[in-house]
């Protein structure tokens, strides 16, 4: 599939070609990303989908600079964007923030969501005062603002991670994406592991983030009901390769690729009747394994139903 | 909350009789050492009937997990109130040794994580024929027996697979492997949490599919536990809706989904994203879900509900019948506020008495 054009002038980010392959003793080498193309337009929400083991995780990864891909390019604002030992470079992990699907892991411990959520700010310089608690107004202020913003009180800045729920701990991650006014906003997997009603909530604030702050999201996720909800444009990855991207109402209603069809034919449906009838199709032609129907795949690939585990990268 | 023959059987074929597992009244209190007790699960009654599929939802710290658990005894620092009866057999306040032989043998589980549950160091097969000893059957049987329960779950060359070790199977795999275990010991109930929370969603798919064809053939009753309403849809005959410790809803499951009766299971469906929704916000329910200690009084669901009347934050809501045929914990549904509207017809979704 070739690079997918932006409707609107130049991406703000765009991979070309990416490739990557894991080496390690004695086992075989995993090809994580094979020529792997695609653009995230400025100002939209873009969905990059596959499931475990697609290579979507590494692609953003030599987003972030913290793995290096052994071919390819990536450009940011037109430009190539280069990693050295320390990742990108501030200025750019200032443009390029991200938040995980495990919010305690990435939050420390230790500190309160008021320092959580500032931290950047005395990181980039970008509220003067000093690294000593309290001793910046315009700090404060500036976190306080934020909290408001991803629906948290500013009364609770005092409390550490730990207090929060787990709902509020993903909103404390983003407002700390956010304290420093990023262009790009990363999100992988941010949404998988939180309950309905919590994810429901945080879609909208990313939905109210792009439309407030103009933030372009690269929304990595696997579950496709969710990408419809927030994506207006979807890539798909499967065996390290793009095998279908477009606009999120095209790729949904007509799938190129029996991949997508196979996805987005497996997506649980809240409908009883539909549900029983879907499963009682299941019954009647019983699937092994799901055999990955990717592209056509270069490597030793493993037989239906052989049950390999699939190397996680 | 409801007795197993409220409806006509819509899927299986729920066998009238004794329920397979009652719940009565059951509370659980975590006792912390040096600290005050933390009520977690309050007043839950509940009934599995046999080779019936319950599906227990709620998000996230609603207790549904820790009642699962406290049905086979697995946290000793909680202290268990009210009936658990498995069959007529009382499981509450049982001793270890009689829970050892409910364990696994009546009444099996599947975790969310399958490599919880499976030995790292053992083979598969040897981990499938480990439960079989309780009935007497080892050796070449038993071999051949964690052969076909492999191949029923539909895992190709089975018995070449007996002799891998857990960490060469997918995740998936891993789990159909744990739901052969549990099976193993032909236990009359299944109680699974989350089973497919980890996985993929085709692994996903195919894991509820084959749940539902090997506990059917069996006759099992199942209580799957999941966060996710889409996933229980096609599975269940009943769904319970726990918020904040207790019972809310607890209806057939074509009920829940065609016209929730409970204002939050109402509020949880319509944040469901959906391939078949227009895109755009979700309609989401507003604030988050009290924790054990910090739930408000009267129903703990009253201050995210949009329907609220102004006894809610003051009395708790008893299980009144639901439209449906199962019962609804909400005052929306208390007879006064059914015999002002002068008819037992469930509140439709906007009418203006009553309510703030």
């Amino acid at each position: 599939m070739s690079a997918d054009a932006s409707p609107s002038g130049q991406p703000l980010l765009e991979l070309r070609d990416l490739s990557k392959t894991y080496r390690g003793l004695g086992r075989p080498p995993v090809t994580a990303l094979d020529g792997v193309s695609f653009a995230v337009p400025r100002g939209e929400i873009t969905a990059l989908v596959g499931e475990s083991g697609s290579g979507k995780s590494t692609a953003i990864r030599c987003v972030l600079g913290l793995e290096k891909p052994d071919a390819g390019w990536i450009g940011y604002r037109g430009q190539r964007l280069s990693a050295g030992h320390g990742g990108l470079g501030r200025a750019r992990h200032r443009e390029i923030q991200v938040v995980f699907q495990d919010p305690t892991a990435s939050l420390n411990p230790r500190m309160s969501a008021a320092a959580l959520i500032g931290e950047g700010l005395i990181v980039h310089g970008l509220a003067p005062g000093g690294p000593g608690r309290g001793k910046s107004a315009t700090r404060a202020a500036r976190v306080a603002e934020l909290m408001r913003l991803v629906g948290l009180d500013p009364e609770a800045g005092r409390r550490r991670p730990r207090e929060f729920s787990g709902g509020q701990r993903q909103r404390i991650a983003i407002a700390r994406a956010l304290a420093v006014e990023p262009e790009l906003l990363i999100c992988d997997e941010a949404v998988s592991a939180l309950d309905v009603s919590v994810q429901a909530q945080i879609l909208n604030l990313l939905l109210d983030m792009r439309d407030r702050l103009d933030l372009t999201v690269l929304f990595v996720a696997h579950d496709l009901a969710v990408v419809r909800q927030i994506a207006s444009r979807v890539v798909v990855l499967a065996q390290g390769q793009v095998v279908e991207a477009g606009p999120t109402e095209t790729v949904f209603a007509r799938p190129g690729h029996d991949y997508t069809r196979a996805l987005l034919a497996a997506v649980p449906v809240p409908d009883p009747s539909r549900a029983r009838a879907k499963a009682a199709a299941l019954r009647e032609h019983p699937a092994a394994e799901p055999a990955v129907t990717g592209p056509a795949v270069t490597g030793p690939a493993a037989p239906p139903g052989a049950g390999v585990a699939v190397p996680q990268p | 909350m409801t007795v197993n023959d409220i409806r006509p059987p819509a899927t299986t074929a729920v066998h009238a009789g004794s329920p397979a597992l009652t719940l009565n009244q059951v509370s659980l209190t975590l006792r912390r050492r040096g600290g005050a007790a933390l009520r977690l699960v309050d007043d839950v009654s509940l009934t599995l009937g046999r080779g019936e599929r319950l599906a227990l939802v709620g998000e996230s710290g609603c207790g549904k997990s820790v009642l699962a658990r406290a049905i086979l005894g697995l946290d000793r620092q909680i202290e268990v109130t009210g009936d658990i009866l498995l069959g007529q057999q009382p499981l509450a306040g049982a001793g270890e040794r009689r829970l050892r032989s409910v364990r696994g043998r009546r009444v099996a589980m599947v975790f969310q994580n399958p490599m919880g549950a499976l030995n790292p160091l053992m083979s598969v097969g040897a981990q499938l024929t480990e439960p079989m000893r309780y009935r007497g059957v080892t050796g070449r049987a038993a071999r051949a027996a964690a052969g076909a329960l492999l191949s029923d779950l539909g895992i190709v060359d089975a018995a070449r697979r007996l002799r891998s070790y857990p960490h060469e199977f997918s995740g998936g795999m891993q789990q159909r492997v744990a739901l052969a275990m549990a099976l193993a010991a032909q236990p009359e109930i299944l109680l699974a949490d989350e089973p497919t929370t980890a996985l993929d969603v085709r692994a996903q798919e195919q894991v509820i599919a084959l749940l539902d064809q090997v506990t059917r053939e069996r006759g099992l009753s199942v209580l799957l536990i999941s966060h996710d309403l889409s996933l229980v849809a096609g599975f269940a005959d009943r769904v319970a809706v726990m918020y904040a410790g207790r019972i809310v809803h607890d209806d057939p499951v074509d009920a829940v989904f065609a016209d929730p009766a409970h204002p939050y299971t109402r509020g949880l469906l319509s944040a469901v994203p959906r391939v078949d929704r227009a895109p755009g916000r979700l309609p989401a329910i507003e604030g988050t879900m009290p924790p054990p200690g910090r739930r408000p009084a009267g129903c703990a669901f009253h201050p995210r509900c949009p329907r609220r009347l102004d006894r809610c934050d003051q009395v708790v809501p008893l299980a009144r019948p639901a439209p449906g045929g199962g019962a609804v914990a909400c005052h929306l549904y208390d007879q006064t506020e059914q015999a002002e509207r002068g008819a037992l017809t469930p509140p439709s979704p906007a009418p203006n008495g009553g309510e703030r």
